[in-house]
């Protein structure tokens, strides 16, 4: 098992929802945490903690990123664990017919959640696994996917970049064992989370509740648990590992 | 200019003959300095990174990226590792 004591870890989109929670649990671990974020409410509140690095970073742009992971190795020595958190809710059908008549899905939305969910996780990986090959350090990748990636209706974007990242799972648990370093996903479903009840419509939530087995929505902290579990376990990679009350069967 | 002993040399080259054909599927003693990727069917990128962990481990040193990118035929990986056991 490994010992998350004095390990580097770097969450990105840390400083909010599960990201933070996940963050919580590996300082629990006495683990080094490490956030990428951009500017927001919980980036500045989470400035002046003593016991954590936030790194302002938009994980979208690649050249940031290098950067970003530059300054982590050159300020900690190494990263032990990446855990590729950021991601964006969108729903949209592809087509559908309102008040102004037709309307189709919009292309720009569709760029956008394909870049901060599957494109981000790409640039993530790729320097984060350049800095622990170059130190040789027998790492941790772990992907935050979601039950969506199976192919929610309504969701063409955000199913698509999950089951993209589910796809870079996989690959990544076939290339990079050679090295020591490990790839795993954790899959939520429905979290009682902010941006749970920002995105998702209120009648559509408590029917989805109605559809859950355990007649609730997820806690960030068992969401967290899981992947805190998954990353200190040494047999696992390349599994999704799916975490939804029972939501998908 | 480091020497390097005949002995060493020939003993390197045993146990790279070893890795090329565990690694490479190169039947031992018919591998030779000119070998190149695309010499060999199976010496792909991803083969590639197998076997330089393979020779790091073996010999007990640590590749620099510079280094695995003059790796590129069976003679520069021999010439590579017997300079890098030498020092
Ligand atoms: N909340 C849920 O119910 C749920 C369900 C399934 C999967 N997930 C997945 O879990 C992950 C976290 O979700 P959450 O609900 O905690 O989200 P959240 O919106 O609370 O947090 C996301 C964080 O990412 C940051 N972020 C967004 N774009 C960024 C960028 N370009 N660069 C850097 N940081 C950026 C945000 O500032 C925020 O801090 C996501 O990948 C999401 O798809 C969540």
């Amino acid at each position: 098992m490994l010992a998350l004591k004095g390990k580097v870890c770097l969450v990105t989109g840390g400083a909010s929802g599960l990201g933070l929670e996940i963050i919580e649990q590996l300082l629990r671990e006495e683990a080094v945490s490490v956030i990428f974020d951009i500017e927001s409410e919980g980036f500045r509140a989470l400035q002046n903690r003593p016991d954590l690095a936030v790194f302002k970073c938009d994980v979208t742009d690649e050249e940031q990123v290098a950067n970003s992971i530059k300054a982590v190795t050159e300020q900690f020595g190494q990263i032990d664990v990446l855990v590729n958190n950021v991601g964006i809710l969108y729903s949209a059908p592809l087509i559908s017919f309102g008040g102004g008549g037709l309307k189709l899905h919009d292309s720009s939305e569709w760029q956008r959640v394909i870049s901060t969910n599957l494109s981000s996780a790409f640039y993530m990986t790729k320097h984060a696994v350049q800095a622990m090959l170059t130190r040789r350090t027998k790492g941790v990748i772990v992907n935050i996917t979601s039950i969506s990636a199976r192919g929610n209706a309504g969701q063409s974007a955000y199913s698509a970049a999950k089951a993209g990242l589910e796809a870079l799972t996989k690959v990544w648990a076939k290339e990079l064992p050679v090295f020591g370093i490990r790839c795993f996903a954790v899959a939520p479903g429905f979290c009682d989370t902010e941006s749970t009840h920002v995105a998702v419509n209120e009648t559509i939530l408590q029917d989805t509740i109605k559809r859950v087995p355990l007649k609730r929505l997820g806690k960030t902290a068992e969401i967290a648990a899981f992947v805190v579990a998954g990353i200190k376990n040494d047999y696992l990679n390349g599994k999704v590992l799916e975490i939804d009350g029972g939501l998908v069967i | 200019m480091q020497t390097v002993s005949n002995s060493s040399t020939s003993k390197n080259s045993e146990a790279l003959d070893e890795i090329f054909q565990e690694f490479l599927r190169i039947p031992k003693g018919t591998a030779t300095d000119a070998m190149t990727m695309e010499d060999v069917e199976s010496w792909d990128s991803l083969k590639h990174m197998e076997l330089i962990v393979a020779i790091e481990e073996r010999f007990g040193f640590q590749l620099t990226f510079d280094e695995i990118g003059t790796m590129q035929s069976l003679g520069a990986i021999r010439d590579l590792v017997n300079t890098k056991s030498a020092a």
